[in-house]
């Protein structure tokens, strides 16, 4: 084996020295040829020279000289590539053509595509940059100017220069030199805007391909000033004979304004606590966007831009980190659908922001409407939704009321109920310093925890899995700390809730236990949606989350739900007893008036979480356990017929649950117990088929259960406080329904084949065999059983 | 082609260790897997991984042949210095040699070796989504899909990556495991 050899070690030796000065051929070059000779003499064979910063990831994308996969200096251009003047004017079909072009590359990009192959591809871009690059610093500050069309490299005769000025009023030539000038300059401020985003919140190659060949995508430009000079230009067309196709030209112009007007939405404040006013003008423009791309993605699209007008030309032209590739289009129609939904994203989530009044309508919102349904979100509303949830000051939707650190507590109340005496103890001047040193890092973790989650949500599909399942880490860890740190107050300083005469409730490990528990859930059934599972892992899972599960349940049910009670008696019965003891005076008056914030604010705070608890979540929860209950037993008979397989060895098994390996409560299931979950004797037929008749009651009963609660949520009023758009909720419940119904003929399917096969059970599976496809839902695929070819 | 570098014999085809001083071998290598890979490779990666682990570089021909008609590239390294994982980085079979069970032998035979060479903890590797044929043979083989890679390849598709466990060391987090020197 070799190693490889270090890059700089060669420089080292070998630099041309300041003595060698017959090397100096001229002022400009050096002959280096004796210099490279001798550093080609250090190296022996098989050794790799490189340089300690250039690992495999750079290799796999460094360009190989004269490779004609990797080399972009050896791409043919056509004639027409490199004759291809932005200068010259062009007819209105052109103008129109090339802008439509750049709205599908512009989509193509934000489908995980490079700019060198889309957008960059049009050399009216490219030349725009260039001159932009060239000339901001020179002088000019009109950025029309500055991002000129006239292209350097082609030399200009005094009679060409002549006969470009006298074109100042040709309509064609103003086309270009106006409308598509300033088209192309809210294009490539938009491209900024999104380069910027992708790289502070989206993650790079996976959603979006930032690398800029080196150009700056006039990130100093303010985009008001180019929505100025959009609108002046829109009122000079107005002003030619241009009949209907001024219409296109000023729609797509008001497109590519409305694209810059995207971000305005992050200056928007939501109230969170109450509804915000009534704030659609503020967004008026993503309406009118939407209507635009109806009307121009019917548009005849049959005409061509000009040839050479988009090439390949810039990947062999300039600084190039990309291999050749042509240029990348997704179709007209996904283009225009792509960018509908982008406008329809953020008027979606800017609409039911406003609407939310609480924590239980914010965390709905989030995993339903936002969550789980990412991947109908064009890349770019992602991004700004990151943008717009939590801000640069760390204000949470840019609320006057809720930043990071405040939402972090109120989602802690919204779980276990306000008036958190370890918090309110914080409140107290005479807080034991002690308290007062350990509490803060601890709130501090807390806060990073919170804000890990909130970075969760319009995440990729892929990504939010790795994030959670980093978030356990992090939950995990907190619950050892806060757990401590709450147990040694409560002795220590008497300060925290009882649950019964000396035995603390510990509510901030409550809520971070009860946190963690639906990560780990969350983890282990979004899995099925990625699809990472095999046929016979499923059972596992199903198991392992219904032992969640019924922690779950059995915390709320229990712990919160006792300790939400005594909160609400306390402040029913045993606060006011507690004034009346009191004699009369200031003390008294100041109890009084904590009686009734109590009861105006906190109480109905109370009720409502358990309202929330026992009236949807529980419910669903219940709902869900009898599914995965169910599925599990089916699956588990399934085995016994040996029709689909199970974990054999307990490395894999253990493979699996890795990243719940580390969590320290609850533990984690053996594989033994595992093996023992799945013993089932089906050699007794009648047995057999008594228990796929459970099965069978028990999905009944969770069909009625999810129609009850999709009932509720359809027509139960109050329930509006728990969601501000019941839609996405909607659908989650009506999906997991139908996969009820399924999975309920399937089992009919089932006990068909066994009463048909009675008397040769035991070689079932060498007729028969599992087969296991997208269900209904993205946690519960179909698992049927057919018959072998 | 030195004798001493087959590694076995297996249905009349030859299973060679890669020769690191034969340019022919190289070339063919990077040929075969140019044409039939999707990802563009530059001459560095082939380096990288024929030079430093050419022990992890096996190649395949037909009996009296000198053309190879497939290959296996891996390598062997410490992951976050707490674990020894083997990584196979490339399986490339001629066309018209596939559905022989040569993909297959050739990852056996790198697993096997990374094993008994190098004690590695776990062996990973990704692979494209839709590719069924590979997710499978991998599977069969012990393989388990641990995560997926949203738009890992430059045609915008999905990778699963996969480990094969071989320690319990694989099967614990990485923030749980001590650094490799003080194992």
């Amino acid at each position: 084996m070799c190693n490889p050899l270090n890059i700089e070690d060669i420089d080292k030796k070998h630099t041309i020295s300041e003595d060698h000065e017959d090397d100096i051929i001229d002022d400009q070059y050096i002959d280096i040829t004796n210099d490279l000779f001798n550093s080609l003499s250090l190296i022996t064979d098989h050794q790799v020279v490189k340089s300690d910063y250039f690992n495999l990831l750079e290799g796999t994308r460094a360009i190989e000289v004269l490779n004609p996969r990797l080399d972009t200096a050896l791409i043919k251009l056509q004639p027409s590539d490199l004759s291809f003047n932005t200068n010259d004017k062009q007819s209105i079909d052109n103008v129109i053509s090339i802008q439509n072009k750049l709205f599908q590359l512009l989509m193509s990009w934000l489908n995980n595509s490079s700019l060198p192959v889309t957008v960059l591809s049009c050399r009216y871009i490219q030349t725009l940059l260039e001159n932009y690059t060239f000339t901001r610093n020179q002088g000019s500050k009109n950025l029309l100017d500055q991002c000129s069309f006239k292209n350097l490299r082609f030399f200009e005769t005094k009679e060409m220069q002549d006969k470009n000025q006298s074109l100042d009023d040709d309509v064609e030539y103003q086309l270009v030199h106006k409308v598509l000038k300033i088209f192309s300059i809210a294009i490539t401020k938009f491209i900024g805007i999104c380069i910027t985003i992708g790289v502070n919140v989206l993650y790079e190659e996976e959603d979006i391909n930032t690398r800029n060949m080196n150009l700056d995508f006039l990130t100093e430009v303010d985009e008001e000033i180019v929505i100025e000079q959009i609108d002046q230009c829109s009122e000079w067309i107005l002003t030619l004979n241009l009949q209907d196709k001024s219409d296109i030209l000023i729609s797509q112009l008001n497109l590519s304004k409305y694209l810059l007007k995207i971000v305005t939405i992050l200056n928007h404040k939501v109230n969170l606590t109450e509804p915000t006013e009534d704030n659609l003008h503020l967004v008026e423009f993503l309406l009118k966007a939407k209507q635009i791309i109806n009307v121009l993605k019917v548009q005849d699209n049959t005409h061509q831009p000009p040839s050479g007008s988009f090439s390949t030309f810039i990947q062999l032209d300039l600084d190039n980190k990309n291999i050749p590739s042509e240029i990348y289009e997704i179709s007209w129609e996904d283009s225009w659908n792509s960018l509908s939904r982008l406008f329809n994203n953020i008027l979606s989530y800017f609409k039911s922001s406003n609407a939310l009044t609480n924590h239980q309508q914010l965390q709905n919102f989030l995993k339903y409407d936002i969550s789980y349904n990412i991947e109908n979100f064009n890349v770019m509303a992602r991004g700004v939704f990151q943008l717009y949830i939590i801000r640069d000051d760390k204000s949470m939707f840019g609320s006057p009321n809720v930043n990071l650190s405040t939402y972090v507590i109120e989602e802690i109340e919204s779980i276990v109920g306000g008036n958190i005496m370890i918090l309110k103890s914080l409140q107290q001047p005479d807080i034991n310093k002690s308290i007062l040193e350990r509490i803060e890092p601890l709130l501090q973790d807390l806060e990073n925890s919170g804000y890990h989650n909130l970075t969760i949500y319009a995440q990729n599909p892929c990504r939010q899995q790795q994030l959670t399942s980093k978030a356990l880490l992090l939950w995990d860890t907190l619950q050892v700390s806060w757990e401590a740190f709450e147990f040694e107050v409560y002795s220590t300083f008497k300060i925290g809730e009882e649950i019964s005469e000396g035995v603390p409730t510990l509510p901030i490990s409550t809520f971070i236990y009860y946190t963690k528990l639906n990560l780990m859930i969350d983890l282990a059934m979004n899995g099925i949606a990625l699809d990472i599972y095999q046929d016979f892992e499923i059972y596992v899972i199903y198991w392992f989350s219904t032992y969640l599960l019924n922690l779950l349940i059995e915390l709320v049910n229990t712990r919160l739900t006792s300790n939400i009670n005594q909160k609400i008696t306390y402040i029913e019965k045993g606060f006011p007893k507690k004034i009346k003891k009191l004699k009369a005076g200031p003390k008294k008056e100041q109890l009084k008036l904590q009686n009734q914030i109590n009861n105006q604010e906190v109480l109905p705070k109370l009720i409502k979480i358990q309202r929330f608890n026992h009236e949807y979540l529980l419910n669903g929860w219940s709902a869900l356990k009898e599914l995965l209950e169910s599925v599990s037993c089916y699956l588990i008979v399934l085995s016994s017929f040996r029709l689909i397989p199970v974990f054999k060895d307990e490395l894999i098994f253990k493979l699996r649950l890795k990243p719940w390996s580390s969590i320290g409560v609850p533990n984690l299931p053996s594989f033994a117990e595992y093996k023992n979950s799945l013993k089932f004797d089906n050699s007794n037929f009648d047995n057999t088929k008594q228990i796929l008749t459970q099965v069978k009651l028990k999905l009944n009963n969770t069909l009625g259960l999810y129609k009850q609660l999709i009932h509720e949520i359809e027509n139960n009023e109050s329930f509006n406080e728990f969601w501000v758009n019941n839609e996405q909720i909607l659908l989650w419940y009506h999906q997991l329904s139908s996969t009820v119904k399924s999975y309920s003929q399937e089992l009919d399917q089932f006990v068909a084949i066994l009463n048909d096969n009675k008397s040769n059970l035991n070689s079932l599976s060498t007729s028969y065999k599992v087969q296991i496809s997208t269900g209904h839902h993205r946690h519960f695929p179909t698992i049927k059983v057919i018959k072998r070819k | 082609m030195t004798s001493n570098s087959l590694i076995t014999v297996i249905n009349d085809l030859e299973y060679h260790q890669f020769d690191v001083s034969s340019q022919d071998e190289f070339n063919q290598i990077s040929s075969l897997i140019s044409e039939h890979l999707s990802e563009p490779y530059s001459i560095y990666v082939y380096w990288y991984f024929l030079n430093t682990w050419p022990q992890y570089c096996i190649i395949v021909r037909e009996k009296d042949h000198s053309t190879i008609i497939g290959v296996i590239i891996s390598k062997v390294e410490p992951h976050r210095n707490v674990r020894m994982r083997g990584y196979i980085g490339m399986v490339v079979i001629e066309p018209k040699f596939r559905k022989l069970g040569i993909g297959k032998s050739l990852v056996k035979l790198t697993i096997q070796k990374m094993i008994e060479v190098d004690n590695v903890d776990e062996i990973m590797l990704e692979t494209e989504v839709i590719n069924d044929k590979a997710i499978n043979l991998y599977q069969n083989l012990g393989f388990l899909k641990v995560k997926r890679l949203y738009r890992y390849y430059l045609n915008t598709h999905d990778a699963f990556r996969l480990i094969l466990p071989i320690e319990e060391k694989a099967t614990t987090r990485i923030a749980f495991l001590p650094p490799i020197e003080q194992a």
